[in-house]
C-alpha cells in the first residue's frame, strides 16, 4: 500500500531538479546560439569566402574555433563578475543596447539570404517584396512573447537540421572530382588567416548571453561550448564538400551569392536532396531570424528597462535591406559585418572592466 | 439558486423549500409530510432521482416507527436515519443541489435546517467497451456519464489510499459536480493548486460538458493543440496518474481530462505498453509515419508541381503533367477541395446513424472516389494522395491531435498555394515556433523533448518497459523514481 512512498530518493531532490531545468535551459540558449553562429556562417562564407577562396575556406572556417572560445571565456569571466544588480548597471544597458544593433544586422543578413535564395531558385521573376514583406510580416507576429518558445524552437530543429545538412553534404561526395581537391590545404597561411580574420565576424554571438541575461546560470562550461563547437565543424564540411566539387577560381567568376550558398551543401541533381536541402536553408534563416529577433527584444528590454516590445517595427525595418539584393548590398555587408566580433568583443569589455572595478572597491 | 438560511421556524423552512422546488406546479419534485415522535415533518425529493425504495426503507418506515419525546438532531443521526450518509445543512442553495443531485431532505420541527440523506437512484449507463480508444490486449471498459461510477473504476485499479478524489463544482447557476483526482505525493502541489484557482475562477451558467470545461481552463484557447489530454479509459487514466497528472472528472462526462499534458503523450495509444517492445516501437514509427504523410504530403505535391518542377523527377513529372492535362481544376484547389471533401465524409460518417453507414460508404467510395476519376474531374494520383494523408491521420490514437492534424494540412496547402516551398515552410516554421512557445497548466507542452526535462524512455518512440524508471516532470521531484534498482530484478547480472 505504501510503495508509492518506497522510492523517495535525494538523486531527485526539488533543488537538483530546479539546477536540471536552469541547466537545460542553458543548452537550449546556445543551441540557439549556435543556430545563428551556423546561419551567420553559410552566410558570410557565400558571400565572401568562396569567391575568395574555396579550397581555403573551410581552414578559415575551422579556425573559428577560437574566436568562439575566446568569446565563450570572455562571456563566463563576465558572468561570473557580475553584481547581483549587473542588468540595471548603465554600462550593461550601453552593451545591451550594443548587442541589440549586433542581432539587428544578424536579422538583416538572415532576412538577405532567405529572401535571395527564394528568389533566385523559386520565384525568379517575382518582386522581392512579395517575399520579404510577408516573412517579415509573419514572424513579427509570429515570434512569441514567451522567453522559452525561441529556445524550444532551437532544439526542435536541431535534429531536423543537422540530419538534413549532413545528408546533403554526404550526397556531394560521390558527385565530386579529386583533382579539385588541390590545393586542399588553401592558397597559403596568410590568405587563409585573412580569410578566418574576416569570417570571425559571424561568431560574435558567442559571448552574447553575458550581456543580455547576466544573471543566467551557467552551470557547464564545456557542455555549453558544444553546440557552438559542432555547428563550427559542420559548416566547415560543408565547405570541404565545395572544395571537393569545385575549384575555388572557378566560382568568383561565374557564380551568384545564392548558387554559392546553395553549392555549399549540394551538387547532385537527385531530386529528394535538392529539395531537402533548399527546405533545410530556409529554415535555418527562419530559426536564425527568429533567435535574433528574440535576442533583440531582450537586449532592448534590457537597455530600455522595458517588459515587453513588440517585434514588428524590427522585423518590418529588415525589409529594405532585402529588397535591395544581395549583388547591391554586397559590398555593405563586407564592410560592416567583419567588425561585428570586435565591437562585441568591446562591449563585453567594457561590461567585464566596470564589473572588476566594482568588485575592487568593494573588496 | 436561492441563498437563503434554513433557520426561522418549520413553516417557513417547508414553504421556502416548497417554493424553490416549485411545488405543487413540478410534477417530479415531491413532498411528504408526516408526524415523527409527536413533531410535524416534512421529507423533499425528486422521484426518479432519488430510490422510493430507499426512502421507504430507511427514512420513512423508522421515522413513522420511532416513539418517544420530541427529536433530537443526535437521536434521528444515531438511530433514527440507518443510510449511509447523513449530515446536516442550513444553506437552502446547498439542500437544493443536493435534492437535485437524488438526495433526500428532512425537516423536522424544532430542529434548524434540513438533514440530508444519501438516497441516490437514478437511472445510469453500465460501463461498456470504449468507444473511441480501442485497443487490441488490455481491458474493455470505459468510463460512464457517471461520475461516481468513473472514481470507483479508477480507484479499482489503483488500490491505494494515495488517490485523492477532491469534490469541486463549476457554474453559478445550475453547478455541476467536479472532482480533481490525483496521487498525494507524486502529483506536483503546484499543479494541483493551479487547477483548484482555476477552476475556482471559472464564471459561467452551466457546464454542459468536458470539452467546454477544457476550453474555461486551458491556457491558450486559440492554439490549434489541446493542452488537457482526454482518455476514456480507467487504465490509461491510471497511468496519467501514476506519472503526476492530475485528472478532472465532471459529472455527465464519460472521458476524464489530464494536465499538464505533453505533445508526445498524443501519439501513445492505450495499449502500447501491453504490447511486446518490438511491437510496440513498430507502431509508434507507424504513426510517425502517418503524421508525416498526412501533414507533409499533400502541400509538397502543390507547392512540387504548381512551383517547382524541377524538384520532380522527369518520369513522375511527365505522368502528373499527363494526368493533370485531362482535368478541368489546377492541383491546387483540386487538393485543397479534395481534402475538405475527405474531411465532409470523415464528420458525415461520425455523425449519420449507424443504419446509414452503408449509404454513406457507397456515396463516398463510388460516387465520390470512383466517379469522379472516371468524369476527369480530378487526377487519380490525387485521389491516392489525399487517401493516403487521410489514412495517415487516422493513425494517430488522439480525436483532437487528428483534428488539429487536418487544419494544420489544409494550411499548409494553402500556404504552398500561394507561396510554394516558401510559403509551405514559412507556414511550418510558425507551427513550430507557436508549438515551442505552447504551455499546457504552465509546463511547455513540447517538454520533455524542449526543454529537456527528466523523462522515461516512452515518448516519440517506445523503448522497453523495464527502462522505464523516471515517472516524468509532471511528478513531484523527490517521487521521481518509479523503482529502485533495475525492474528485471531477477535476472542474474555479471559481476
Amino acid at each position: 500500500m505504501t510503495k508509492l512512498f518506497q522510492t523517495r530518493t535525494s538523486v531527485h531532490d526539488p533543488a537538483s531538479s530546479l539546477a536540471q531545468r536552469q541547466a537545460a535551459r542553458g543548452q537550449s540558449y546556445q543551441l540557439m546560439l549556435g543556430l545563428v553562429i551556423t546561419g551567420q556562417l553559410m552566410s558570410f562564407g557565400a558571400l565572401y569566402l568562396l569567391p575568395a577562396a574555396a579550397t581555403s575556406a573551410w581552414i578559415a572556417v575551422l579556425l573559428q574555433a577560437v574566436p568562439f572560445l575566446a568569446m565563450r571565456l570572455l562571456g563566463r569571466w563576465l558572468a561570473a563578475t557580475a553584481p547581483e544588480d549587473a542588468a540595471d548597471t548603465p554600462r550593461y544597458r550601453v552593451a545591451a543596447g550594443g548587442m541589440a544593433l549586433l542581432f539587428f544586422s544578424n536579422m538583416n543578413v538572415s532576412l538577405l539570404s532567405l529572401v535571395e535564395l527564394t528568389h533566385v531558385f523559386f520565384f525568379p521573376g517575382a518582386a522581392r517584396w512579395l517575399l520579404a514583406l510577408p516573412a517579415a510580416l509573419a514572424l513579427g507576429l509570429g515570434i512569441p512573447s514567451s522567453p522559452d518558445a525561441v529556445p524550444n524552437t532551437a532544439r526542435l530543429l536541431r535534429w531536423f537540421l543537422a540530419a538534413a545538412f549532413l545528408f546533403c553534404a554526404v550526397t556531394v561526395v560521390p558527385t565530386g572530382e579529386t583533382g579539385f581537391l588541390y590545393p586542399i590545404w588553401g592558397y597559403g597561411p596568410r590568405h587563409t588567416l585573412r580569410c578566418a580574420l574576416r569570417a570571425a565576424g559571424s561568431v560574435w554571438a558567442a559571448g552574447a548571453l553575458a550581456v543580455v541575461m547576466p544573471r543566467e546560470p551557467d552551470r557547464h562550461p564545456l557542455k555549453d561550448t558544444i553546440p557552438g563547437l559542432t555547428c563550427i565543424g559542420l559548416v566547415a564540411l560543408f565547405f570541404l564538400c565545395c572544395a571537393f566539387v569545385l575549384p575555388g577560381s572557378e566560382l568568383s567568376a561565374r557564380w551568384g551569392y545564392a548558387p554559392r550558398l546553395q553549392l555549399l551543401m549540394e551538387m547532385s541533381p537527385n531530386t529528394l536532396s535538392w529539395s531537402l536541402m533548399l527546405m533545410a536553408e530556409m529554415l535555418l534563416f527562419l530559426a536564425t531570424f527568429s533567435v535574433c529577433a528574440d535576442m533583440l527584444r531582450r537586449s532592448l528590454c534590457l537597455a530600455f528597462r522595458a517588459r515587453r516590445l513588440p517585434l514588428l517595427p524590427f522585423t518590418l525595418a529588415c525589409v529594405p535591406l532585402a529588397l535591395r539584393g544581395m549583388g547591391e548590398s554586397e559590398r555593405l555587408l563586407l564592410a560592416v559585418l567583419p567588425w561585428r566580433l570586435p565591437l562585441a568583443a568591446g562591449l563585453m569589455g567594457l561590461c567585464l572592466v566596470g564589473n572588476l572595478r566594482r568588485k575592487g572597491k568593494t573588496s | 439558486m436561492e441563498k437563503a438560511a434554513l433557520t426561522g421556524g418549520y413553516d417557513r423552512c417547508r414553504q421556502l423549500l416548497r417554493d424553490a422546488m416549485h411545488i405543487p406546479v413540478s410534477e417530479d419534485a415531491v413532498t411528504r409530510e408526516f408526524t415523527l415522535m409527536g413533531v410535524r415533518a416534512a421529507l423533499f425529493y425528486v422521484d426518479g432521482l432519488s430510490s422510493g425504495l430507499m426512502i421507504q426503507e430507511y427514512i420513512l418506515l423508522p421515522c413513522l416507527r420511532a416513539a418517544g419525546g420530541p427529536p433530537t438532531l443526535d437521536i434521528l443521526l444515531e438511530h433514527l436515519l440507518p443510510v449511509g450518509s447523513v449530515s446536516p445543512t442550513v444553506h437552502l442553495e446547498t439542500a437544493l443541489t443536493r435534492i437535485y443531485a437524488g438526495d433526500a431532505a428532512l425537516l423536522v420541527e424544532g430542529i434548524d435546517g434540513a438533514l440530508m440523506a444519501d438516497v441516490k437512484g437514478f437511472v445510469k449507463r453500465g460501463v461498456h467497451a470504449p468507444a473511441t480508444e480501442t485497443v487490441v490486449l488490455g481491458p474493455q471498459e470505459a468510463f460512464t456519464e457517471s461520475l461516481r461510477d468513473n472514481i470507483v473504476l479508477l480507484r479499482r485499479i489503483m488500490r491505494t489510499p494515495d488517490l485523492i478524489s477532491e469534490p469541486l463544482s463549476v457554474g453559478d447557476r445550475i453547478p455541476s459536480r467536479v472532482c480533481l483526482l490525483y496521487l498525494q505525493g507524486i502529483a506536483r502541489e503546484e499543479n494541483i493548486a493551479e487547477l483548484r484557482r482555476r477552476l475556482d475562477g471559472c464564471r459561467v451558467d452551466y457546464v454542459s460538458s468536458l470539452g467546454m470545461l477544457e476550453q474555461l481552463l486551458e491556457d491558450a484557447p486559440y492554439a490549434l493543440l489541446p493542452q488537457f489530454v482526454t482518455t476514456e479509459r480507467p487504465d490509461r487514466a491510471a497511468s496519467f496518474l501514476l506519472s503526476g497528472q492530475v485528472l478532472i472528472g465532471l459529472e455527465n462526462a464519460p472521458q476524464l481530462m489530464a494536465a499538464p499534458m505533453s505533445l508526445l503523450q498524443l501519439f501513445h495509444a492505450p495499449d502500447d505498453s501491453a504490447l511486446r517492445l518490438p511491437y510496440g516501437l513498430f507502431l509508434r514509427l507507424l504513426r510517425l509515419l502517418g503524421v508525416t504523410l498526412s501533414l507533409l504530403t499533400p502541400a509538397l505535391f502543390v507547392a512540387l508541381t504548381g512551383y517547382h518542377t524541377a524538384g520532380l523527377p522527369l518520369t513522375l513529372l511527365t505522368s502528373v503533367q499527363e494526368a493533370q492535362s485531362k482535368v478541368p481544376i489546377a492541383i491546387f484547389p483540386a487538393t485543397f477541395s479534395m481534402l475538405l471533401v475527405f474531411s465532409l465524409i470523415n464528420e458525415a460518417s461520425t455523425r449519420v446513424p449507424a443504419v446509414m453507414g452503408g449509404s454513406l460508404g457507397v456515396v463516398s467510395a463510388l460516387i465520390l472516389g470512383q466517379a469522379v476519376a472516371e468524369a476527369d474531374l480530378v487526377s487519380p494520383l490525387l485521389i491516392v494522395l489525399v487517401a493516403l494523408s487521410g489514412l495517415g491521420s487516422f493513425v494517430l490514437p488522439d480525436y483532437a491531435l487528428s483534428m488539429a492534424l487536418r487544419i494544420a494540412q489544409l494550411l499548409l496547402v494553402l500556404a504552398a498555394g500561394v507561396g510554394g516551398y516558401f510559403g509551405m515552410v514559412l507556414c511550418l516554421f510558425l507551427f513550430i515556433l507557436r508549438l515551442a512557445g505552447q504551455t499546457s497548466l504552465g509546463s511547455p507542452i513540447c517538454a520533455p523533448a524542449a526543454p529537456l526535462r527528466p523523462r522515461n524512455p516512452d515518448q516519440l518512440l517506445r523503448f522497453p518497459v523495464w527502462r522505464q524508471r523516471l515517472r516524468g516532470y509532471a511528478a513531484e521531484p523527490n517521487q521521481m523514481l518509479r523503482v529502485r534498482g533495475p525492474m528485471r530484478a531477477w535476472e542474474k547480472r555479471k559481476k
